[in-house]
């Protein structure tokens, strides 16, 4: 729970289920995207995605295994 | 009575009613009576107003108790917030009656600073477009003479001021017609709308915790000579109504501040403080609500991506404009921005984007071109 600052995104990861994809954190393993609804969810993925491709830094605050809120710089 | 016997007795009214500012030499007090009246087109649009101009008496405040305390004993937006400086350079309206739109436009300037809570940028909204494009002119027996505070402001809800670059300030010897730039529409900033204050204690509040406000008060004959410290009226009759920016007040020298349009050679570096309820200088002032932030911002770069687990609440960092949300009308609207946004930004592109919202507050992003 809390903040975690400074991390790639180095793995994705969806399956054929609703609302249902997660990311691969360096150093910390996989972490849940938030999905409360598809919007929510469909958000997370896009910053996700770019995050990976960019190799961008990421601040994100996590409760639990779920990312709840993102910063990509 | 040449101009030097005239400072002569201004400086004897001075020195025997123990007032505490300096009468000097300058371009005013060397010009006819005649000619320097025509610097003061404010003209008066209320009943009060008009009072005022006919004597400019002494306004008798009634302070409400719970009022007392609220503001700090003074502010001064040249040096405020850091020591920083939210105003913007001192102008000249030359031999023209439109300090209505100076005394408008320089409040506009500073509360945009302040909104945008950036003390670096410089703007400058055109004076003549929004004194000429509303049909008033500058001199003395025209119709058109002059303007008045609540009929500038209505003008910048409803048309907005250009930048200065669309419509120059020439220092006018004639009428002048509205010879603005064709896309004046498009580079206007609006208000959203402005407040009258009748209470000193709720102006100095206002001022201290949101920005200058802009009055109108009654200019005798000595004011014109005005070369520092605090005015008050000593000598001579009414020469006519003016208008001016307050930006600032001190408890402890009982005065507004005041920026002027008479040129920095005039007063304090274009400046002057003047003795509270003096001239009816705080009869009533007026204050900007809002701006609006409308229109294209080009070329810029995608520099930050936000999300939440919120429906529809996600933002750009917009490089030099800070925090921008996303449209989100609909979960689509949000999608469609956000993937052209993230793909901007992974791939290093310039975007326009059509901005809506108001400073200070939510901005969105409501069109988007990647390039």
């Amino acid at each position: 729970m809390g903040w975690q600052n400074g991390k790639k995104f180095i793995g994705l990861w969806a399956i054929n289920e609703n609302r249902n994809a997660w990311v691969y954190v360096d150093g910390l393993g996989w972490r849940k995207l938030a999905n409360d609804n598809d919007n929510i969810i469909i958000n997370f993925v896009t910053l996700a995605a770019h995050a990976k491709g960019a190799g961008s830094n990421v601040n994100f605050r996590e409760d639990g295994d779920t990312i709840k809120e993102m910063y990509v710089w | 009575m040449t101009d030097q016997e005239e400072i002569k007795s201004i400086r004897d009214a001075i020195k025997e009613k123990k007032a505490e500012w300096v009468a000097v030499e300058n371009k005013l007090t060397r010009m006819s009576s005649e000619k320097r009246k025509n610097l003061l087109g404010y003209l008066p649009e209320t009943e009060e107003e008009k009072a005022k101009l006919r004597g400019g008496e002494e306004k008798k405040v009634d302070i409400a108790l719970g009022e007392l305390g609220v503001a700090p004993s003074s502010w001064d937006w040249r040096n405020s917030r850091g020591g920083l400086n939210w105003t913007t350079p001192v102008k000249d309206q030359c031999n023209c009656g439109s300090c209505v739109a100076f005394g408008a436009l320089g409040a506009l300037e500073c509360q945009l600073k302040i909104l945008r809570n950036n003390s670096i940028i410089n703007p400058d909204f055109s004076e003549a477009h929004i004194f000429f494009c509303s049909n008033r002119q500058c001199f003395r027996g025209d119709p058109r003479y002059g303007w008045g505070s609540s009929a500038a402001l209505a003008y910048l809800r409803d048309n907005g001021a250009p930048d200065e670059a669309c419509f120059r300030y020439p220092c006018p010897t004639s009428n002048l017609a509205c010879n603005t730039c064709s896309d004046w529409q498009q580079r206007a900033t609006k208000i959203t709308g402005w407040k009258d204050i009748s209470s000193r204690e709720d102006m100095k509040s206002w001022i201290s915790t949101r920005g200058p406000l802009i009055t109108g008060f009654t200019v005798y004959d000595d004011f014109f000579s005005y070369g520092g410290g605090v005015y008050r009226h000593v000598w001579g009759g009414v020469a006519g109504g003016h208008c001016v920016t307050v930006v600032g007040y001190n408890d402890t020298d009982q005065c507004w501040i005041c920026k002027n349009s008479w040129g920095v050679g005039w007063g304090e570096s274009g400046y002057f403080r003047i003795r509270y309820g003096d001239s009816g200088i705080d009869s009533s002032m007026s204050g900007i609500e809002g701006i609006y932030k409308r229109g294209w911002e080009n070329g810029k770069r995608v520099i930050g991506l936000w999300a939440i687990n919120e429906n529809r609440n996600v933002w750009a960092y917009i490089q030099d404009l800070g925090w921008r949300k996303l449209a989100n009308d609909s979960d689509n609207i949000t999608i469609n921005l956000l993937k052209q946004l993230a793909h901007a930004k992974a791939t290093s592109r310039n975007i326009n984007i059509y901005e809506d919202g108001i400073e200070g507050g939510t901005i969105y992003i409501k069109q988007v071109y990647v390039w």
